[in-house]
């Protein structure tokens, strides 16, 4: 059976239709970890019976080691939909390394979710202060989701600080590069000063940010990339949200270079019925910047070792620079006072 | 006598003139965020190549008078001075964070100067 042919059969007993037919099966641009395409298909019967825009799914043959596998990021978004959490709807999972497994298969949403757009061009994002908000709610209902959750049993649960955690991989991390810049560590050191006792653990986004969401005509419409999902300290993710880094040049509306910090907060205080700690906050956008760079530094390390030739990766590893110049203007020696 | 009439660095200069203002005007729109890219990084070998030191001898300097040893290894001298920092041996240190903005200062004039105009027109 060829590999279309696999595809609708595995569609149709999927969906509980008597038939299914691939009508269209076109590559999305997508990120270098993922393969995404979207099908048209033709259900007869069942549920979904008549036309479904759909997103295929599935790991690129390079995939990063630190993202979650298809079958993980499947769990991930059907958690969050049961929550309750804007995103596309995952309908099918399939496992069958013949089928061409792991992959899953979620319904198409529209809209647009390219940062440097979405916050230049109005008529797209529409009102962004009312965007910051809802997102605060968004990302409020998914810190509503705790351990312990059977089906989300493959997230391990981190012992003791999250913060301190955070601290020794990006360590590691910059070993395993041999790069020992003495900003980053500056910055490094001081995180591991001022960490955050352990507290509540919920489900982190982990790269909730401009970028990662999808908005129509002024209208959130999907928040995605659950990949880096994990157990963790709620604040994290508010300050990757408003670190400066992730504003798009933006930097004046603190809130994803969309809106005010305010709006953003409000919307979480109101969904999450928690309380924002902003020196907690403060400290994730140090944090924020850190683990940028060194995502950077990984991805640079990705052309620059001849793995893969790539401009945007080979560009993107020299952000680590304009990211740590962050990291020393947030982290000043007057800084230091509190905690050593 | 110059080794070229025209530089290395000149020559990307007006290779990046010609891509701006010729080429990328007549690409479809999609293509823009690549040639953008492409006159970046053009932007970042031109400033190396007029940068005049092949390496920054006073950051190396600096570090080993920080760490109290002889001027050694670039590579070396890095390593030695991010165990010294993990081990609490600089925190808060001016001298250290100096050291640590000066090095960065120096890579950024290459690689994005637009963040330390910034930061001069802030003060």
């Amino acid at each position: 059976m060829s590999e279309g042919r696999a595809l609708e059969a595995f569609l149709a007993e999927a969906a509980g239709a008597g038939a299914a037919r691939v009508v269209t099966d076109a590559q999305l641009t997508g990120g270098a970890i993922q393969e995404n395409r979207l099908l048209l298909v033709d259900f007869d019967g069942g549920p979904l019976a008549g036309r479904q825009e759909l997103v295929l799914r599935r790991d690129a043959p390079s995939g990063v080691a630190v993202s979650h596998g298809k079958a993980e990021e499947f769990a991930l978004l059907t958690a969050a939909f049961e929550a309750g959490v804007t995103v596309p709807e995952p309908l099918f999972l399939c496992l069958d390394k013949t089928l061409g497994g792991p992959f899953y298969v979620m319904r198409k949403v529209e809209g647009e979710a390219r940062g440097h757009r979405l916050v230049r061009e109005p008529a797209v994002l529409g009102d962004g202060a009312a965007v910051a908000e809802r997102l605060g709610e968004e990302l409020g209902k998914i810190h509503g989701i705790t351990p312990p959750r059977p089906e989300l049993d493959f997230l391990p649960l981190p012992e003791g600080s999250p913060a301190l955690a955070a601290v020794t991989a990006y360590r590691a991390h910059l070993d395993a590069l041999a790069w020992w810049d003495p900003a980053l560590e500056w910055g490094l050191r001081w995180c591991e000063l001022n960490a955050p006792p352990a507290g509540e653990l919920v489900l982190v986004h982990q790269d909730f940010r401009t970028g990662n969401y999808m908005v129509d005509a002024g209208r959130l419409t999907a928040v995605l990339d659950w990949e880096f999902s994990a157990w963790g300290d709620p604040m994290s993710d508010l300050g990757w949200f408003c670190a400066k880094c992730w504003r798009f040049g933006r930097d004046e509306l603190e809130a994803g270079g969309i809106g005010p910090r305010e709006a953003f907060y409000r919307g979480y205080r109101r969904s999450s019925g928690r309380e924002i700690d902003p020196e907690a906050v403060a400290y994730w956008e140090v944090m924020a910047h850190l683990r940028w760079a060194v995502i950077a530094l990984q991805q640079g390390q990705r052309h620059a070792s001849g793995a893969e030739d790539s401009l945007d990766l080979a560009l993107t590893g020299r952000r680590a620079e304009t990211l740590a110049w962050e990291v020393l203007s947030l982290t000043p020696p007057a800084r230091w006072s509190a905690a050593s | 006598m110059k080794r070229h009439q025209t530089s290395g660095a000149a020559l990307l200069r007006i290779a990046r003139a010609v891509l701006k203002q010729d080429l990328l005007p007549s690409l479809p729109q999609e293509r823009h965020l690549e040639a953008l890219m492409v006159l970046s990084a053009l932007g970042m070998a031109e400033r190396e190549l007029e940068s005049a030191a092949p390496e920054n001898e006073a950051e190396s300097m600096a570090m080993a008078k920080l760490l109290g040893r002889a001027a050694g290894e670039e590579q070396d001298l890095r390593r030695q001075l991010a165990e010294a920092i993990r081990d609490g041996r600089f925190d808060a240190d001016p001298a250290l964070y100096d050291l640590a903005l000066a090095g960065l200062r120096w890579r950024l004039e290459e690689t994005d100067p637009r963040v330390l105009e910034e930061a001069e027109s802030k003060g």
